[in-house]
């Protein structure tokens, strides 16, 4: 899969931008575009939709020069799903758990979940590394820097 | 087991919920009480809650914790509020940002005096009204005469749309009968520099930043925006005064909790706070900083801010949607 | 003038080395330091927490350690984005373009070690220019109305859209992009929310730290998760020696250095144009002047020197606007200007004659707690640089969960991070797609001062587009887009057939 995206990717990108400009468009026309001596929010936001769109064109039927495609060339590899699964995950849990748990739970779950992402790592080293990222977290954040999220929820309530 | 387990936690939440709302005002308040404050660190009404927050915690052997959560012209924060328990351990600090919103938002999740309950106004601070000494009006009745003879010609920066500086601006053009183009700025700062500058000919701002530019003559001061001259420019006439009568726009705070809190606890913290306000070095302290406390009990307080949306429901329906 | 303001330093001097004083500069730039290595902690959380305890102190003790965490900050920040690709906060995002390419090559503490020359030189830069030169500087920054402050912007994006590697094109795309998504939000002129979905949360915008930690912290995650060999031992043990920047480095730093300071001073005086555009554009100006612009990117030390001198110098001199009109530059100043009104003194033209203990106190601690800084931070490099002797695996996590709590603490909001997670993947995406995120930062920060700026303009002239050329110095900054992008075009028609040389140099370097 990541091959073919590498092969194409300029007619990827090229999409991807043609897509944001017309919903940029679709949204703007929504706004009042307004006159020169009162331009109206919508005004930009067009102006930018039709630019982007442009440039999208552009990239799709104008590959890339060897130097360009050199620079841009990142090496992908494979798809890395359990990875990026576990980073998302990790936030994720920390969205969720931040404000029903508390500091200390969020911080571990997240610290936790995102660990397991990689794949050498093991259960035990990741609850380690959780623990005490949540204990060095708590301490630092909640009691040194007073940031308004109670160790555990039950404290604040 | 399990649904035995679910039903003695549900009945252990039920007491707590229960505990927690009959709360009896001697014991308030039994753990920290969180003030929300729905404008950004830093900004007057975060200073203020601060300080009241200290003095409460001082008389009330409990500490008041100030949590900011600005965003969205104090939306975020307020509707948070007026979603929280009304035990009285949530209260939320408001100014007239709030009874303007109730005009031009008119889609937001809560309704002031619907959602929450007055409990205590705590200051209001003056604005002044200033202009680039390029303009040749010295005077107030002047600067009109001078915005009638060219109307549209002028210009004034506030420091943001739907801002009560901007409401402040609108109310002069309404009662004064002048039309002057209203130029949003992101923040006072960059709307004073535009005044001083001279890339725009007035506006009004809070007496105390604008001071030390009247001052220095930068700017000059026309009148200051409250009932009474300000102890900070005591030379500048009120704008009533001047040749506006009934023109009347100050910046005020107060604490509001969620509907339904117990009287009881209503009344303990009007109290409380007015205790703090009558202090003098309160007194003194604000003074220099332009502000002045107000005094009223909660039902007068209600009053006022009702008054309040009125007030800039019909400004706002006058001056066209221009707004939004 | 310049007598009297000697004499007025060294009375400065004396107040900053009383005793208390001293103690609270320490302090300030203690916890600045700190808070600035901490990804996304903001300078504001950090001084809101402190405020309440400078209640109790005298005013100049008081503005003396408010400041210290303000500049302090600065100083932490470059440390992650040089080290682990992860800027800490938006000004140093740029010097993660050449910072971290260092680092890969081993370099990472001859890139710190000039990064504290850099901001030093800044920062004293900074402090020279409040002191003699505050008044004419602010009366040639009063000059600039909309019409002025539109040009330079468009000059800005101009300038800065060639930011990244690659395609001059997905450059052009990625700028815009920015300017989209800085955009978002209430709109200042009318007060109209856009593109927010439905969301209150939206209405104040995107939240930039959340943007610099998705499209450099999360996006990179993802990039680098389970792919990143590590390094090579050698590359961690940094002696004292290696972190001497060495001669050639010095020689090829001197003139960047100079360049952001100056950068940096100019933008500090325009009202709303603070740090991380003068670290942007001083970026963007190396590379247009560099007569290697290829090795950009690839760990070239002038774009480290340039973006961080000029970071700090806009620093320092953001407080000449705040000092001497009470006009904040940015809402940190905003915030110091607060903290002076509590102890009832309220910063103006004024501050200077009425207050002067205050005034040359607080320049004099600027000098203090610079050196104090050094001091501090430069044998603390080696201690960074065993940062990257961990794992991979154990730094991304806790690294993740930096950013999580960063963001949050900017505004209280897990919105914000869920925006962050959302921006990380878009940025994924976007790397996967050949993409560079940095003019998307650029287009950000750029992007809504124009819009705003061009409109307010507008609205001044009554829709005569002929205040841009009328206005001096808006025609003067329009004319220098007209040469930049002809000579662009230029440069572009002539190298057409030696697109195969250009190349083979690249590949020779790397």
């Amino acid at each position: 899969m990541f091959e073919s995206i590498q092969r194409y990717r300029d007619y990827y990108a090229g999409a991807l931008l043609i897509l944001i400009g017309l919903s940029t468009i679709y949204q703007s026309s929504r706004y009042d575009v307004g006159t020169l001596a009162e331009i109206g929010p919508g005004f930009f936001p067009m102006v930018m939709g039709v630019i982007l769109a442009g440039c999208g064109l552009a990239i799709a039927f104008n590959q890339s020069t060897a130097a360009d495609a050199e620079h841009d060339a990142e090496t992908l590899g494979r798809p890395e799903w359990r990875g990026w699964g576990c980073i998302l995950g990790g936030v994720l849990a920390f969205i969720l758990l931040a404000h029903t748990g508390g500091l200390f739970p969020a911080t571990f779950a997240c610290v936790f979940i995102s660990a397991m992402g990689d794949r050498t790592m093991a259960v035990r080293n990741a609850a380690v590394l959780a623990l005490g990222i949540s204990v060095f977290g708590v301490l630092l954040f909640h009691y040194g820097l007073k940031i308004q999220l109670a160790p555990f929820a039950w404290m604040a309530r | 087991m399990m649904p035995f387990v679910r039903s003695l936690l549900c009945l252990c939440l039920c007491v707590l919920a229960l505990s927690g709302i009959s709360v009896r005002a001697q014991d308030y308040p039994a753990r920290p009480v969180k003030i929300i404050v729905p404008f950004g660190a830093g900004g007057p009404a975060d200073l203020y809650a601060r300080i009241v927050a200290q003095h409460l915690s001082d008389a009330l052997k409990e500490s008041f914790v100030v949590d900011d959560r600005p965003g969205a012209g104090a939306v975020i924060g307020t509707s948070e509020v007026a979603k929280a328990a009304p035990d009285g351990y949530t209260l939320l600090m408001m100014s007239n940002t709030h009874t303007v919103n109730e005009t031009i938002l008119p889609n937001k999740s809560y309704k002031l005096m619907r959602d929450l309950v007055p409990v205590a106004p705590v200051n209001f601070s003056d604005l002044v009204m200033v202009v680039h000494p390029s303009v040749p009006a010295k005077t107030l009745t002047e600067f009109i005469a001078l915005a009638k003879a060219r109307p549209g010609a002028l210009n004034y920066a506030s420091s943001g749309t739907g801002t009560p500086y901007h409401m402040a601006g609108e109310l002069f053009k309404a009662l004064s009968g002048t039309d002057i183009v209203h130029i949003p700025y992101r923040g006072s700062g960059e709307a004073r520099n535009a005044v001083i500058g001279g890339h725009v000919q007035m506006m009004i701002d809070a007496v105390t930043t604008m001071a030390p530019n009247v001052e220095a003559g930068q700017v000059r001061a026309l009148g200051v925006s409250g009932q009474s001259r300000s102890s900070v420019l005591p030379d500048v006439p009120t704008i009533a005064e001047a040749g506006v009568p009934g023109y009347e726009a100050t910046i005020w705070l107060g604490l509001m909790a969620p509907k339904g809190t117990p009287d009881a606890i209503v009344q303990k913290l009007n109290v409380e706070i007015e205790k703090v306000l009558k202090r003098d070095d309160i007194k003194q302290d604000w003074a220099k900083q332009g502000a002045t406390p107000l005094l009223m009990s909660p039902a007068e307080f209600g009053e006022y801010i009702n008054k309040d949306i009125e007030k800039w429901a019909k400004l706002i329906a006058r001056s066209g949607a221009k707004l939004r | 003038m310049t007598g009297t303001a000697i004499a007025d330093l060294i009375h400065g001097f004396g107040v900053a080395l009383q005793p208390h004083n001293f103690l609270a500069c320490l302090i300030g730039v203690l916890m600045g330091n700190i808070v600035g290595v901490l990804p996304g902690m903001g300078v504001m959380a950090a001084i809101s927490i402190l405020l309440p305890l400078t209640f109790a102190m005298p005013p100049v003790a008081a503005i003396l350690m408010l400041a210290g965490i303000y500049y302090g900050a600065q100083y932490g920040g470059a440390i992650c984005s040089i080290l682990l690709n992860l800027p800490c906060h938006p000004p140093h995002a740029v010097t993660c373009l050449d910072g971290y390419p260092m680092t890969k090559q081993g370099k990472g503490g001859t890139a710190l070690g000039i990064t504290m020359l850099g901001s030093f030189v800044g920062a004293s830069f900074g402090i020279t220019q409040m002191i003699f030169f505050a008044p004419i500087l602010v009366s040639i920054a009063l000059k600039f109305g909309p019409a002025e402050v539109c040009s330079l912007m468009l000059l800005g994006l101009l300038a800065g859209s060639t930011l990244a590697r690659g395609s001059a094109l997905k450059g052009i795309a990625m700028t815009t992009f920015g300017l989209l998504l800085g955009i978002f939000g209430t709109d200042v002129t009318t007060g109209l929310e856009r593109f927010t979905f439905g969301f209150p949360e939206l209405a104040d915008g995107i939240e930039i730290v959340g943007l610099a930690l998705g499209l450099f912290g999360i996006a990179e995650f993802m990039k680098s998760v389970n792919k990143v060999e590590p390094l090579k031992a050698g590359y961690a043990k940094v002696r004292l020696r290696d972190m001497r920047p060495s001669r050639t480095d010095l020689k090829m730093s001197a003139f960047p250095i100079m360049r952001g300071t100056l950068i940096g001073s100019l933008c500090s005086l325009i009202p709303g144009t603070g740090p991380t555009i003068a670290s942007f554009v001083a970026y963007a100006t190396e590379k247009k002047v560099s007569k290697t612009p290829e090795r950009f990117g690839r760990g070239a030390i002038e774009g480290v020197a340039a973006p961080e001198s000029s970071t700090h110098s806009s620093v320092q001199g953001d407080f000449i606007p705040t000092m001497s009109l009470g006009i904040p530059g940015d809402s940190v100043m905003a915030l110091l200007l607060a903290a002076l009104t509590i102890q009832g003194i309220t910063p103006g033209p004024q501050l200077i004659s009425q207050h002067p203990d205050i005034f040359w106190g607080l320049i004099a601690s600027f000098w203090v707690g610079n050196i104090l800084l050094v001091f501090l931070n430069v044998p603390m490099i080696g201690l960074w640089v065993k940062l990257l002797t961990i794992p991979y695996k154990y730094l991304y996590p806790s690294a993740l969960f930096f950013v999580c709590i960063g963001v949050y603490s900017t505004n209280n909001s897990l919105f914000q991070v869920g925006e962050t997670l959302v921006i990380g993947v878009l940025g994924y995406v976007l790397l996967v797609l050949g993409f560079h995120p940095a003019p998307i930062l650029l287009g950000f920060v750029l992007g809504p001062r124009f819009e705003e700026n061009f409109r307010r303009a507008m609205l001044l002239s009554r829709g005569d587009l002929k205040v841009f050329i009328e206005r001096p110095i808006s025609a003067a900054f329009l004319t220098v887009c007209v040469i930049l992008l002809l000579g662009q075009l230029y440069v572009r028609w002539r190298s057409r057939g030696r697109v195969v040389t250009v190349d083979a140099i690249a590949v020779e370097e790397s």
